[in-house]
């Protein structure tokens, strides 16, 4: 079991496709862009194997140079969707799955596994 | 002389009647031709540009010679002494083409087709769909073969081979002594044997659309990793495929191996916690077993945490989250 509903409204709120997570700023949890990040010259958060990259559409990419789990941040606006070869939903007509976000400010974060060595490594696709 | 159309015509159910009557006789459409409903142009010779056919339509152009744009054929047609095909042709519905000779640009065979006459395809071929091609000699583009084809002629191929489907062992042969260095070749673990064991330099090996090193191409098709082996590789979708192809037996050679939790993720999907020991290392390794929300496949994604949320969680840098959407 999870919790009761009251439970979990104490959550975060999170978005998820595939090894990308989408965290909008929200009441218990703040998501503001940092002023010295720039904004990125691409609609790609991340290229995965086989061209299956994890794209946006309406948005505003801005990456983060370093971190464990935070690798940038996404300022949606109206209409924005994620789009992806195999993660989303199928829209007719369209190749790439979709998935929609509400407009609003967004961290990005990138799955990680756990080794048994104590360290880290981002999922690898 | 000939009777020309000029324009772009749209044939409907509200208006075929009209256009049935308007281009009789007409031998030439210099636009676009659109056909979405029933439609019989008996001395129709020349489509300037465009011809698509609607899966529901029926289109009887029995006299047509040359499309000179793009040809969509979604539902029956009658084009037997069609010869040339301008830019790309789509066939996603069973065709006769008997007289097909020439396609300019790209050509996509999604259903059963019978192209027998056809010599040469400007730009990519891509085959999906059973499809008997035993007079083409030309493909200037790319080569994609993910179905069973005939392609006895064959004679030159511009571009890249993608071959993901068993070929006929003689064009098999010819494709490799001719173009066994000179190409680059990917190859799925549905290719023909010939071609998989023939150690091509410049070749890509594919199952289910992930690339492998050769070495590990081979273990996986041939089911030759141990559990322990399929569980460390690194990438996921490698793992995720090892795993999947692995005789599950196997898990049972694990040491210690248990499953420390089992729940369902809010799509209802089965997780687990997976834990086993392997040799040399003093902690056990641990395993998130769970189903990717769209897809339904099987990933093993490494954790420390001993329960299925906590690791899915964790995996995110998260203690506890609500999953709103998951895609």
């Amino acid at each position: 079991m999870r919790g009761d509903v009251i439970m979990k409204t104490d959550k975060i709120k999170v978005f998820r496709q595939g090894d990308i997570l989408y965290i909008p700023d929200q009441e218990n949890y703040s998501v503001i862009i940092p002023s010295d990040l720039k904004k990125a010259d691409t609609d790609v958060i991340i290229r995965g194997s086989g061209g299956h990259d994890h794209k946006v559409v309406n948005c505003e990419i801005y990456f983060k140079q370093s971190g464990e789990f935070i690798i940038g941040y996404l300022k949606a606006n109206k209409d924005a969707r994620v789009l992806h070869a195999e993660h989303g939903n199928i829209v007719k007509g369209k190749l790439l799955k979709e998935g929609i976000l509400p407009e609003g400010v967004y961290e990005i974060r990138r799955q990680v596994e756990f080794l048994n060595t104590d360290e880290m490594r981002p999922v690898l696709d | 002389m000939n009777k020309i159309y000029k324009g772009d015509v749209e044939i409907t159910t509200s208006n075929q009647e009209e256009w049935n009557k308007k281009l009789l006789g007409v031998e030439e459409i210099t636009g676009y031709l659109y056909i979405y409903s029933q439609a019989k142009l008996g001395s129709l010779k020349t489509v300037g540009r465009d011809l698509y056919i609607n899966s529901q339509a029926k289109l009887e152009a029995g006299s047509l010679k040359t499309v000179g744009g793009y040809l969509y054929i979604n539902s029956q047609a009658k084009l037997g002494s069609l010869k040339t095909v301008g830019r790309y042709l789509y066939i996603y519905s069973q065709t006769k083409l008997g007289s097909l000779k020439t396609v300019g640009g790209d050509l996509y065979i999604n259903s059963q087709a019978k192209l027998g006459s056809l010599k040469t395809v400007g730009g990519n071929l891509s085959i999906n769909s059973q499809a008997k091609l035993g007079s083409l000699k030309t493909v200037g583009g790319y080569l994609y073969i993910n179905s069973q084809a005939k392609l006895g002629s064959l004679k030159t191929v511009g571009r890249d081979l993608y071959i993901n489907s068993k070929i006929e062992p003689r064009l098999a042969r010819w494709l490799l002594l001719r173009y066994a260095e000179k190409k680059k070749w990917y190859l799925s673990d549905e290719a023909n044997i010939s071609l998989l064991t023939a150690k091509l330099k410049n070749a890509i090996y594919r199952i289910d659309n992930v690339d492998f090193s050769y070495d590990l191409f081979n273990k996986v098709r041939k089911d030759k990793l141990t559990a322990e082996e399929v569980f460390k590789i690194e990438n996921l979708e490698q793992r995720r495929i090892a795993y999947t192809r692995m005789d599950k037996i196997k898990m049972k050679a694990l040491d210690s191996y248990k499953v420390l939790d089992i729940c369902r993720d809010d799509k209802d999907k089965k997780m687990e916690i997976l834990e086993f020991k392997v040799d040399g290392y003093q902690k056990p390794f641990r395993y998130l077993h769970c189903a990717d929300a769209s897809t339904d496949r099987e990933y093993h994604v490494e954790t420390a945490a001993f329960k299925c949320w906590e690791a899915k969680n964790k995996s995110f840098g998260l203690k506890d989250a609500e999953w709103i959407e998951e895609w």
